[in-house]
């Protein structure tokens, strides 16, 4: 289970048997119902439900926004707390699926009383997850940065419970088609998910070209949970049937190498983008581990849309602050959590991303370190303004909307690293 | 084959029946399975594509695909749908749900539907292909009438079909189980009617070939089974005849036979000859003993003429015609007949008429009586020469007869000559006053004479012997089987006596004496005897013994008899454990007054009338003993417990407290009993009956009219009485006991008058015993006799002492000097007293006036009549006597003069209550009359116990002479009163208190 120094909880259902279990929930419940769910008498301690994928095809994300986001509370705690607050993270594994997703998620509400979800990822686990907000109306349960840019997080009627962070997919696709298109690129065509993610990435696509009076010209869907191992041949031919210039790809980390693995394999050299989703520095590694068995070249040609900077760049503060945590943080998954090993990356856009929403929550409780009740938070981060995390771009949420931050940053990777992308200026051919 | 035909053909049958239903019902469920499943399935998918068109308007109208998409996302997930896909109004996918695109089929249909103008109205529905082989129903469903676009749905056909075809294959397999159990049930059905059937046809088969051990176990309730019972029945009855028939054929063939064998063995063996002829003489049949008889050979004669073979003669008889009279004997003839040799004999010819069935038949019976002819001549012959020989005997028997009839005559002058000699020997036998008889040596009586049947009480000797040859005489069967014993053994019985029951039943005491008869071979041929009556004697000598152990009086047993039942209850007892008996004792209270006062006739009647009392208490068992007096002893034998001697003895009490009249005078009298009920312990009688005495004595000691059962206080008192009367006698032997003297004073001349002898016993143990503690025990036991001698003699010397000494010392002399001797009242009743008295005082040389004896008041009282004379010979020898505290009993002025008394005592109690400040006004005035009484008579009167001036004042003053007590003196001891004497007490009292 988790040190009593370390900011982490994880419920260990796993571990204990049925009963045992039973009895502990109901102790749980117990407790929970006499103590005030705001705050931890004894400890000053706020407890935040996570539900990510940490087994699974997309564990990676999983694990790499947790180290982030645990890199950021070890940091806030070791200086004494935000405003004599620890921050504490309370784990559960969906395997990226939406139906443990839901689960996860009323054991938080019902079960630990967390303080509020922070830091779901996926698309169709949180989208799941959003009617269950919805329930809890009454509760004030908040949805803090969720890991995804689906529209639906951002929209009525949820947008009231959901505080996110990163720029949306439509953002993000945005940037990208729009890059496309100032490189001379017509025909794109779109490799994506078969679900909500993918649908998204795909309206995004078609609203630009939309705008510009273009449409896509050829599409294909895999179903989600994919692995590298997966053979998409057939999804490339379906593609190259349009001849097109530039693929972009919405899906998960070890779907899209599988399919830029297949699509060069195949002789398609267009340009192909990825999303912010697709976790880069994963995806490079499977096409990396390729490269070494075929010898071919897999990394080039591949932009990379991110929502935020590399966290190599030092002129960052922020990136700064991250490989300092980073560096100092033990962080490690609690035991039990899941059987699949992961080799965590040494620093990642994901990692640096839950860094950030960890910056930004520690503000928030910050800012109400007198009283910390759900229904103020929401109201800090509601009236959060022009928040200066270190990025550059500063974070204001506001009325009118529940997204922290808008900028999108595509990459590409030369030599062993994320390189900002050199964006033609709009308009130009 | 043809066995199973019946069984195969209904078998078949139905399985074929219930094949073809089988095969039918799952045909058509199948079929009309698979319509409504696939009808059900086909309507499952629209109302999904119907729900997700309705449920999701808002979400379909507002174009958003993210939504859209995640809305069609959990539809597919929980639908369980092959594919959603949703197009907006101008047919363009707004989201699907395929992987990796939409198939060109599913397009293709998009496609149409959105031209289609009837496509509005509602859901279409069609069955799709899709690649690589996969067949789905697709359902094409308008948003709002085709203004929301619409939204398509496919679902996987096969899932149905698997679905459908297993559910096909359950209700087939359910349609062959039942088959299968319909097929055996029909198989067991059908076998259990042609099994039966089966059984019975085989049965049926056997009685028809007349084997009737078979049987047939079909035993059902149904026609089969009454069948079978029938079948049963019918062939145990044709079983039944088919025997009878045959045993009845059987039994008339063998008849036949036997009839036919004995048939021939008779003609074949028969003396006479056999000839059968027809009525023309034809021979048919013959027998051998007819061949033999005619000499021929044996051959065959059947069909020759009879009169070619046995001669015309022979012929003709046989063939002469019957009479007409159909019942006339068969004729009998005799002819002369010739052998086949020309030998001529006669023979006897019986014809007798056969009807057979091939005309009538003669059959002739032929005897030769040659033989029999000859037979006759002999006999004739020899009745000659009987004839003769009888004449020739007749001639002897004459002569005989005479020679007898001069023996005769010779006889009679010898029978007259024994006549005689018996007639006198008879008379004797006769007339003999005691009774003799002849018995037989098994003891059956032979002759008796009258004397005999007298002494029995039967009128003659033949009643006697008739009647005692029945049945013994005597009262103990046992005694003939001893008086022929003793016969046996020594020949002769010699004053054998017996009880015998007179013909009267009277019972009678008789005296045998026998001897053995024997003749000349020492064979024992009778006993023969006289018998005597012997009654009376006997009468006599029981009445003797009676009197021996009886008392007279009440004819109670005795003390000697009581002490024998005693002996045997106490032996019985030691025998049997539960045996239990009590002793009692009683004596009647106050008996010696009665008989004294009212005579000693009534005294008799009342012991005879306790007596009475106490037998009718009494139960037969029990001894109730008179032990002379007024003394009784029962001995209650066999008690269960010993409530029941407590109970007897307060009903004995209760009956003799019961007032009398005896001679017109109310008797009443009482008795004290003494129990012993613990009686196992005892060894002797005597012992036994000493402790009831004691415990009778105790009752008596109580009260009147008591009982009381002796138990261990009583014995151990017995005991302690029992160690001191040891005691006192080893005292006496060897001098343990002393004599003390106290003075008695002349309170008037104040000088010593005398002494009265007082006795001391010093036990071993140091302890002084005085009078009253042994005297009693002494009377009792009898040791007053040698004491009081002793104290007489001892006295009796030391008075000689004192009168030594006083006559030493002139001018005073013992005379008026007077020393009182206690003596016990037993004495009174002891004749021996005065001679022994007598004896002493002129053994000591003592003057008998200085010596008075002392007797209390009770010994007058209870002895008046023996005492006086006592009292008088006392007097005669010179003695005094005096009357010990006088006034404390049943004190009588007569008795002062009858037994001439001289002095009186006054009682220390009455002493004791004169002067002091006790002074007690009662007793003043009765020693004042005591006083007055005693110097009016004349008597010396002394005053006992004065201890104080003042009693001695009061005394002096009330004229009394002498005194004794402690103020003068304690008792002293021989020497010590010598001394006193000699110092001159005599002439005056030193220290006279005054």
């Amino acid at each position: 289970m988790s040190r009593p120094s370390s900011p982490l909880k994880f419920f260990g259902a796993a571990r204990l048997g049925p009963a045992a279990l039973c009895l502990a929930l109901c102790l749980a419940l117990c407790l929970a119902l006499a103590l005030p769910a705001r705050a931890r008498a004894e400890g000053r301690e706020l407890v935040f439900g996570m539900s990510a994928a940490f087994s699974g095809p997309a564990r990676g994300l999983g694990m790499e926004y947790f180290r982030g986001l645990m890199a950021s509370f070890e940091q806030t705690n070791a200086q004494g707390g935000a405003g004599g607050w620890r921050l504490v993270l309370s784990l559960r594994d969906d395997g990226y699926d939406p139906l443990p997703a839901l689960s996860n998620t009323i054991g938080f509400v019902e079960q630990e009383r967390v303080f509020a979800l922070l830091g779901y990822v996926g698309t169709p686990t949180t989208a799941r997850v959003l009617p269950l907000l919805k329930h809890y109306e009454s509760e004030r349960l908040a949805l803090l940065f969720p890991f995804t840019g689906a529209n639906l997080l951002r929209e009525r009627p949820y947008d009231a419970f959901v505080f996110n962070l990163r720029a949306s997919y439509n953002d993000e696709t945005r940037e990208l088609v729009g890059a496309l298109l100032a490189t001379g690129k017509r025909r794109i065509a779109v490799f994506h998910q078969a679900d909500v993610y993918g649908r998204n990435g795909w309206d995004g696509v078609r609203r630009v070209l939309r705008a510009h009076g273009l449409s896509i010209v050829s599409e294909a869907t895999y179903r989600r949970g994919a692995a590298y191992t997966q053979d998409f041949r057939r999804e490339v031919g379906l593609l190259q049937a349009a001849a097109p210039d530039a693929i972009v790809t919405v899906g998960t980390a070890p779907a899209c190498a599988a399919f830029i693995r297949d699509a060069r394999d195949a002789g398609v050299s267009a340009p192909i983008g990825t999303l912010s989703f697709a976790d880069a520095d994963n995806l490079v590694k499977f096409l990396l581990a390729q490269t070494r068995v075929t010898g071919r070249d897999y990394t080039s040609g591949l932009i990379f849309s991110q929502v935020v900077p590399s966290c190599e760049d030092a002129t960052l503060p922020a990136a700064q602050r991250y490989r300092q945590a980073m560096a100092q943080a033990r962080v490690v998954p609690p035991a039990g959590l899941t059987s699949e090993a992961y080799t965590p990356n040494k620093g990642s856009f994901v990692s640096f991303e839950g860094f950030l929403a960890g910056q930004v929550l520690a503000e928030a409780v910050r800012r109400m370190a007198d009283a910390p009740t759900r229904a103020r938070l929401l109201a800090v981060l509601a009236g959060m303004q022009d928040l200066d995390i270190g990025i550059g771009e500063k974070v204001s949420f506001g009325p009118g909307g529940n997204q922290g931050l808008r900028q999108t940053y595509l990459m590409v990777y030369r030599q062993g690293a994320f390189l900002p992308l050199a964006v033609p200026a709009r308009g130009r051919p | 084959m043809n066995r199973k035909g019946l069984f195969v053909r209904l078998l078949v049958f139905m399985v074929a029946a219930f094949g073809v239903m089988a095969l039918a019902t799952s045909f058509l469920s199948g079929r009309e399975l698979n319509d409504s499943m696939g009808r059900e399935f086909k309507g499952r998918a629209v109302a999904l594509a119907r729900s997700i068109a309705d449920g999701n308007t808002e979400i379909l109208l507002s174009q958003n695909p993210g939504a859209i998409q995640a809305a069609i996302d959990l539809h597919q997930e929980m639908g369980g749908l092959s594919y959603i896909l949703v197009v907006d109004p101008l047919g363009e996918v707004v989201a699907h749900t395929f992987t990796p695109g939409v198939p060109e089929e599913v397009m293709r249909v998009v496609r149409e539907s959105v031209g289609k103008a009837h496509f509005g109205a509602g859901h279409e529905t069609r069955t799709l292909i899709l690649p690589p082989d996969s067949e789905v129903i697709h359902v094409a469903q308008p948003v709002l009438g085709g203004k929301g676009g619409s939204v398509h749905i496919g679902l996987d056909k096969e899932p149905i079909r698997r679905a459908i075809s297993q559910a096909i294959l359950r209700q087939q397999m359910l349609t062959l189980g039942v088959f299968l159990a319909f097929v055996i049930l029909a198989f067991l059905f059908i076998r259990g009617i042609t099994d039966p059937l089966r059984s019975l046809a085989a049965y049926a088969k056997r009685v028809a070939a007349h084997d009737f051990s078979a049987t047939c176990d079909v035993r059902t309730g149904d026609e089969i089974g009454s069948l079978a019972e029938a079948m049963r029945t019918m062939a145990g009855q044709i079983s039944g005849h088919v025997s009878q028939l045959e045993r009845s054929v059987a039994s008339a063939t063998s008849e036949l036979q036997d009839a036919l064998g004995s048939l021939s063995a008779i003609v074949g063996n028969i003396a006479d000859g056999l000839l059968v002829v027809d009525e023309t003489g034809g021979i048919l049949r013959h027998n051998p003993a007819l061949m033999r008889m005619f000499g021929l050979d044996d051959q065959e004669l059947a069909g020759r003429p009879c009169a070619e073979v046995f001669g015309p003669l022979v012929a003709a008889a046989v063939t002469r015609p019957r009479a007409e009279d159909q019942g006339a004997p068969d004729a009998l003839c005799e002819v002369q007949a010739a052998r086949a040799d020309g030998t001529a004999f006669p023979v006897e010819i019986n014809v007798s008429h056969v009807p057979l069935s091939g005309g009538a038949a003669r059959v002739c019976i032929l005897r030769d009586i040659t033989a029999a002819k000859k037979a006759e001549q002999e006999r004739e012959q020899s009745r000659a020469v009987l004839e003769r020989m009888v004449a020739e005997r007749t001639r002897d028997l004459s002569r005989a007869n005479v020679q007898l009839k001069i023996e005769v005559a010779e006889r009679k002058v010898v029978g007259d000559a024994l006549r005689r000699a018996e007639a006198k020997f008879r008379g004797i036998f006769e007339n003999a006053v005691e009774g003799i008889f002849q018995i037989s040596p098994e003891g059956r009586y032979i002759s008796a004479n009258p004397a005999m049947a007298h002494i029995f009480g039967y009128d003659s000797p033949e009643d006697l012997i008739a009647a005692l040859s029945a049945l013994s005489p005597y009262l103990d069967p046992s005694r003939r089987d001893a008086f022929l014993a003793a016969m046996d053994e020594t020949g002769q019985a010699q004053g054998f006596e017996s009880q015998v029951r007179r013909r009267d039943g009277s019972v009678i005491w008789i005296a045998e004496n026998a001897r053995q008869v024997v003749d000349s071979a020492g064979q024992t041929l009778c006993f023969e005897g006289f018998v005597s009556d012997i009654t009376l004697r006997k009468e006599a000598e029981d009445r003797l013994m009676h009197q021996a152990f009886h008392d007279s009086l009440t004819g109670l047993p005795n003390r000697l008899l009581f002490m024998d039942h005693l002996r045997m209850a106490m032996e019985r007892a030691r025998r049997r454990p539960d045996f239990r008996f009590a002793v009692l004792y009683m004596d009647l209270d106050r008996f010696k007054d009665i008989n004294d006062s009212l005579g000693h006739d009534i005294g008799d009647q009342l012991l005879r009338h306790v007596a009475k009392a106490l037998m009718s208490c009494a139960r037969g068992m029990d001894t109730v003993a008179r032990f002379g007096g007024d003394e009784f002893a029962i001995l209650l034998e066999d008690i269960t417990a010993p409530r029941d001697a407590i109970v007897f003895s307060r009903r004995i009490l209760e009956d003799i407290a019961r007032p009398l009249v005896l001679e017109g005078r109310e008797v009443v009298t009482s008795g004290s009993l003494g129990l012993v009920l613990r009686t196992a312990r005892y060894e002797q009688p005597e012992a036994l009956l000493r402790d009831a005495d004691t415990a009778m004595y105790h009752a008596k000691s109580m009260g009147k009219s008591r009982f009381k059962v002796f138990n261990q206080k009583m014995q151990a008192k017995a005991l302690e009485l029992m160690a001191l009367e040891a005691d006192l006698r080893l005292a006496l032997e060897q001098n343990g006991l002393t004599l003390l003297f106290q003075p008695v004073l002349d309170i008037r001349q104040r000088r010593l008058a005398g002494f009265e002898v007082l006795l001391r016993w010093r036990r071993e143990d140091g302890r002084e015993m005085l009078p009253g503690e042994f005297i009693p025990l002494a009377e009792e036991t009898g040791i007053i006799y040698p004491l009081d001698y002793w104290v007489f003699a001892q006295a009796c010397c030391s008075i000689r002492r004192f009168q030594q000494i006083l006559d030493a010392r002139p001018p005073f002399s013992h005379a008026g000097f007077v020393t009182n001797i206690n003596i016990s009242a037993k004495h009174f009743r002891n004749p021996m007293l005065v001679g022994h008295l007598e004896q002493t005082v002129r053994t000591c040389g003592v003057d008998p006036r200085s010596i008075a004896l002392e007797i209390t008041e009770s010994v007058l009282l209870d002895n008046a009549q023996s005492a006086t004379g006592v009292a008088a010979n006392i007097r005669d020898l010179g003695l005094g006597l005096c009357i010990d505290d006088f006034g404390t009993g049943y004190s009588s002025l007569s008795y002062i003069q009858r037994f001439s008394v001289d002095a009186i005592k006054i009682d220390r109690a009455f002493v004791a209550g004169l002067g002091g400040e006790a002074a007690d006004g009662g007793r003043e005035a009765i020693v004042k009359t005591l006083v007055t009484l005693g110097t009016g008579l004349g008597l010396k009167v002394v005053a006992e116990g004065v201890e104080t001036r003042a009693q001695l004042a009061h005394l002096a003053g009330l004229g009394c002479q002498y005194a004794q007590g402690y103020l003068f003196a304690p008792a002293v001891s021989e020497d010590e009163a010598a001394r006193l004497i000699e110092q001159g007490a005599a002439e005056s009292w030193p220290d006279y208190p005054e």
